[in-house]
C-alpha cells in the first residue's frame, strides 16, 4: 500500500519476465522459430503488443512450485491478458478456441467455489481442511479445464511470424494454466513432490498433441464433455451445500 | 500535438471555458468533495442533506456530460430535477418524480419509471421514511415500494434494447435519478435479502437479452443494456462488492453511450466492458452465486460476436493506461465512501479492497480476496516490456500500413446457438 511496494514490485519484474515460466517460454519459442527458420524481426506495434500481453500474462500467472506475488493478478485478468489478441489481432484462430470457453469458464468457477477465490495463491489450492465436496468440485474443475485446452492450443495456420510466435507462447500459456492445478497438489504434499512437478505439464502437452492430432470429432467431444463436468461439478455442489444447511440434521 | 500544443490549449480551455470543461471541473470538484464529506455529511437541515452519494451522483452526472460525444446542454429542468432529486429528502420525490412524468413528449416507458418512481417514493414515505439520511425506521421499505424502484431502475435497460429509440440529452440525468432511490434503499437496510434476488434475476435476463438482440440493434445499444443489467445484479447481490460492480457498471454506460464508436472512445468501451464483466465476476463468486460466472462472459463473447457491425472499428490503443487510470481513479474516490454510507443495508458476502498505489482487489466473506487487479504494477510491468521491446532491432521492412477495417467472417461455435435467435420477422431488422 506505499510506492515502495508498488517499486518492489517492478524490481521482481526481471526475474517474472524471464525466469519461470515466461523466460522459458519465450526461449522455447524462439528456439522453435529459429529451428523452423521463421524470421521474428518484421512486427507491426500492434503485433508486438499482442505478443507482450501474452507474455505477460505467462509472466503473472506465477504457477505453483513459485510462490505467488504479493499483490498478484488473479485467473479472470491472466486469462483476458491472454485471449484479447485472438478477438482483436489474430481474428483467424478465435473461431478454433471459442468452443472451449464455456468449459474453461466452469472450470474457474468450480476452482473459485472449492479454494478461496481466484488469485492464484486460493484458486490451485485445496486446502487440508476442505469439505469433500470441494474436493470433488476442485478435481472436476481441474478435469474440466485439461478436457478443454487442446481447444484453446488450436490455432488457425499463422499469417505472419508473430502470429506463429504468439500462437506458440499462448499455446505453452494454456498449457502450463491447465496443468497449475495439479501442480499446486503436488507442492503442497508434504514432503511436496518437487520431481514430480513437470509431470503435469507433461501430461497436458501429450494430451493436447494427441487430441491435436485425432480426428476432429475428439475435439468436438472433449470440449462438451468439459462443460458437462463442470456443470455437474457446480450445480452438484450447490445443491449438496443446500441440502447440508437446510437437510436433516 | 505536442505538450506545448496540449500546454496551450489546456490554457486556453482555462481562460474561455466551455461547457464540456466546465462539466469536467465539477466532476474533479464533486469527487474532492467525496472525500470531505465521507463519515461526517452535511446536514445544514433535514431537508438539505449533502453525503457521499449526493456528490458522487452529481460526479457521475457530469462526467457523463463531459464524456458525451457532442457537448449540448441538457437543459435546465433535468439538471435542476436531478440536482434537486439528489439531495432532497425523498418524501420531496414524488412532486418532483410527477413533473418528469407530465413533461411533454416523454416516451411511454420513461412515463412508466416515473410513475413506478412517485408510487414507490410515496410509499416509503407513508410508512415513516421521510428523509434520505437512512434514520427510516426498520420496515420503511416494504416489498412493493423496492419492486417499484427496481421498475424504475430497469427502464434504462429497456430503453437500450428498445427497437426505436431516440437519442435524448437528458437520457443519463434520467437514468441517474431513476436508480438513485435504489441505492439509497440500502441505506435504509436492514431488509430482507431475498428480494434482492429480484434485481438479480433481472440483471442476468439483461445479459441474455442483451446478446440475442445484438443483431437487431444498433451498435453500442447492446452493450449498453449488458451494463445496465450488471448494474442491476451487482446491486441484487447487495454486497460491499456488488455495490462496487454495479457503480463500475453505471460509470461505464454513462460513459459509453449508445452512439457507434472509433478511435480512443471504441478502445474505452473494449477496456469498460472488460473490467465490468470481470468485476461482476468477482462479486458473483464473492456472493456464492459463482454458477452465474459463465454467464456473464458467455453472454458478452456472444453480445460482440453477434453484433451487426460486422466491421471491426479501428482502436486506439493508448487509450486502454488512460481508461484504466480512470477507472482505478473513480474507484478510489468515490466507491469506498459509498459502501461506508450503505454499510447498514449490505451482507458480508463481498467487500471492496483497495490499495492505493496497487490496485484493487475484492474480498469473500472470510476477507480472502476473490479477485484482485494490481492496476498499477501491471501499467508498470507493461511499461518494463515496452522499454525492453525498444532495444529489440526495429523492423526491416517498414510496418505495412493497416488495411481499412473488413468484415470478418463470424466464427461459429456450438454455445453460441444458445444466444442466437432465428430471425422470424423481416421487418425485425429494418427499423
Amino acid at each position: 500500500m506505499t510506492p515502495n511496494e508498488l517499486i518492489e514490485a517492478i524490481g521482481q519484474s526481471p526475474a517474472l519476465l524471464f525466469g519461470y515460466p515466461a523466460g522459458l517460454a519465450l526461449a522455447l519459442v524462439v528456439l522453435v522459430l529459429r529451428r523452423r527458420a521463421v524470421s521474428f524481426l518484421a512486427a507491426s506495434p500492434g503485433e508486438r503488443g499482442a505478443l507482450a500481453a501474452t507474455w505477460l500474462a505467462l509472466a503473472l500467472s506465477t504457477p505453483p512450485p513459485l510462490a505467488p506475488v504479493r499483490y498478484g493478478a488473479d485467473l479472470l485478468l491472466i486469462l483476458v491478458l491472454l485471449e484479447w489478441p485472438r478477438w482483436y489481432a489474430d481474428r483467424a484462430s478465435l473461431g478454433a478456441a471459442l468452443g472451449a470457453y464455456p468449459a474453461v469458464l466452469l472450470a474457474l468457477a468450480c476452482l473459485a467455489t472449492s479454494g478461496g477465490g481466484l488469485v492464484p495463491a486460493g484458486a490451485w489450492v485445496l486446502a487440508e481442511a476442505a469439505p469433500p465436496e470441494h474436493h470433488v468440485c476442485f478435481w472436476l474443475g481441474h478435469g474440466a479445464w485439461v478436457l478443454a485446452a487442446p481447444s484453446l492450443v488450436r490455432g488457425a495456420a499463422a499469417a505472419t511470424p508473430t502470429h506463429h510466435a504468439l500462437r506458440l507462447l499462448r499455446g505453452i500459456a494454456h498449457v502450463v494454466l491447465a496443468a497449475a492445478p495439479s501442480m499446486g497438489w503436488l507442492a503442497a504434499q508434504d514432503p511436496p513432490f518437487v520431481w514430480l512437478i513437470p509431470l503435469p505439464i507433461a501430461g497436458v502437452a501429450l494430451w493436447c498433441a494427441l487430441a491435436l492430432r485425432a480426428q476432429p470429432h475428439v475435439l468436438a467431444v472433449s470440449e462438451r464433455l468439459a462443460t458437462a463436468l463442470g456443470i455437474i461439478a457446480l450445480s452438484g455442489t450447490a445443491l449438496w451445500s443446500v441440502v447440508e444447511r437446510f437437510g436433516p440434521q | 500535438m505536442g505538450v506545448a500544443g496540449f500546454v496551450v490549449n489546456s490554457w486556453r480551455a482555462w481562460r474561455r471555458p466551455t461547457p464540456r470543461t466546465l462539466a469536467w471541473l465539477a466532476a474533479g470538484g464533486a469527487l474532492l468533495g467525496v472525500q470531505l464529506v465521507r463519515g461526517a455529511p452535511l446536514v445544514w437541515s433535514p431537508w438539505l442533506y449533502i453525503d457521499a452519494i449526493t456528490l458522487s451522483w452529481m460526479a457521475l452526472a457530469a462526467g457523463a456530460l463531459a464524456l458525451q460525444p457532442s457537448f449540448r446542454h441538457p437543459g435546465g429542468v433535468p439538471l435542476a430535477l436531478a440536482l434537486a432529486a439528489a439531495c432532497v429528502p425523498l418524501v420531496l420525490l414524488p412532486p418532483l418524480a410527477l413533473l418528469g412524468w407530465v413533461r411533454r413528449d416523454a416516451p411511454r416507458r420513461e412515463r412508466a419509471a416515473w410513475l413506478a418512481l412517485t408510487a414507490s417514493a410515496a410509499l416509503i414515505a407513508w410508512r415513516g421514511g421521510w428523509l434520505s439520511d437512512g434514520s427510516a425506521p426498520p420496515g420503511a421499505v416494504s416489498l412493493p415500494a423496492f419492486a417499484g424502484l427496481v421498475v424504475a431502475a430497469t427502464v434504462p435497460l429497456l430503453a437500450a434494447l428498445a427497437r426505436r429509440s431516440e437519442p435524448d440529452d437528458a437520457a443519463p440525468l434520467a437514468t441517474l435519478l431513476w436508480l438513485l432511490p435504489l441505492v439509497r434503499s440500502w441505506a435504509d437496510g436492514p431488509w430482507d435479502t431475498a428480494w434482492s434476488l429480484l434485481p438479480l434475476a433481472v440483471g442476468a435476463t439483461g445479459w441474455w437479452a442483451s446478446a440475442v438482440l445484438a443483431p437487431h440493434r444498433p451498435a453500442g445499444a447492446g452493450e449498453l443494456a449488458y451494463l445496465h443489467g450488471c448494474v442491476l445484479a451487482g446491486l441484487g447481490l447487495a454486497s460491499g462488492a456488488g455495490v462496487a460492480a454495479a457503480l463500475l457498471a453505471l460509470l461505464a454506460a454513462l460513459a459509453c453511450g449508445a452512439g457507434p464508436a472509433h478511435g480512443w472512445r471504441a478502445t474505452m468501451r473494449s477496456v469498460l466492458l472488460l473490467v465490468n464483466a470481470w468485476a461482476i465476476s468477482g462479486a458473483l463468486i464473492a456472493g456464492g452465486a459463482a454458477l452465474l460466472l459463465p454467464l456473464v462472459w458467455l453472454a458478452l463473447g456472444a453480445m460482440v460476436l453477434n453484433q451487426r457491425a460486422a466491421t471491426a472499428s479501428r482502436h486506439d490503443w493508448r487509450a486502454v493506461p488512460l481508461t484504466l487510470l480512470g477507472v482505478m481513479g473513480s474507484v478510489l474516490s468515490m466507491l469506498p465512501a459509498i459502501i461506508e454510507h450503505l454499510q447498514g443495508g449490505l451482507t458480508v458476502f463481498g467487500d471492496l479492497a483497495v490499495r492505493p498505489w496497487i490496485g484493487f482487489a475484492l474480498l469473500d466473506a472470510a476477507r480472502r480476496e476473490v479477485i484482485a487487479a494490481p492496476v498499477l504494477i501491471i501499467l508498470a510491468l507493461g511499461a518494463v516490456m515496452v522499454a525492453i521491446g525498444s532495444l529489440v532491432p526495429a523492423a526491416t521492412t517498414a510496418p505495412t500500413t493497416p488495411a481499412a477495417p473488413v468484415a470478418t467472417p463470424m466464427p461459429t461455435a456450438w454455445w453460441l446457438d444458445w444466444f442466437r435467435r432465428p430471425a422470424q420477422r423481416a421487418d425485425d431488422d429494418a427499423e
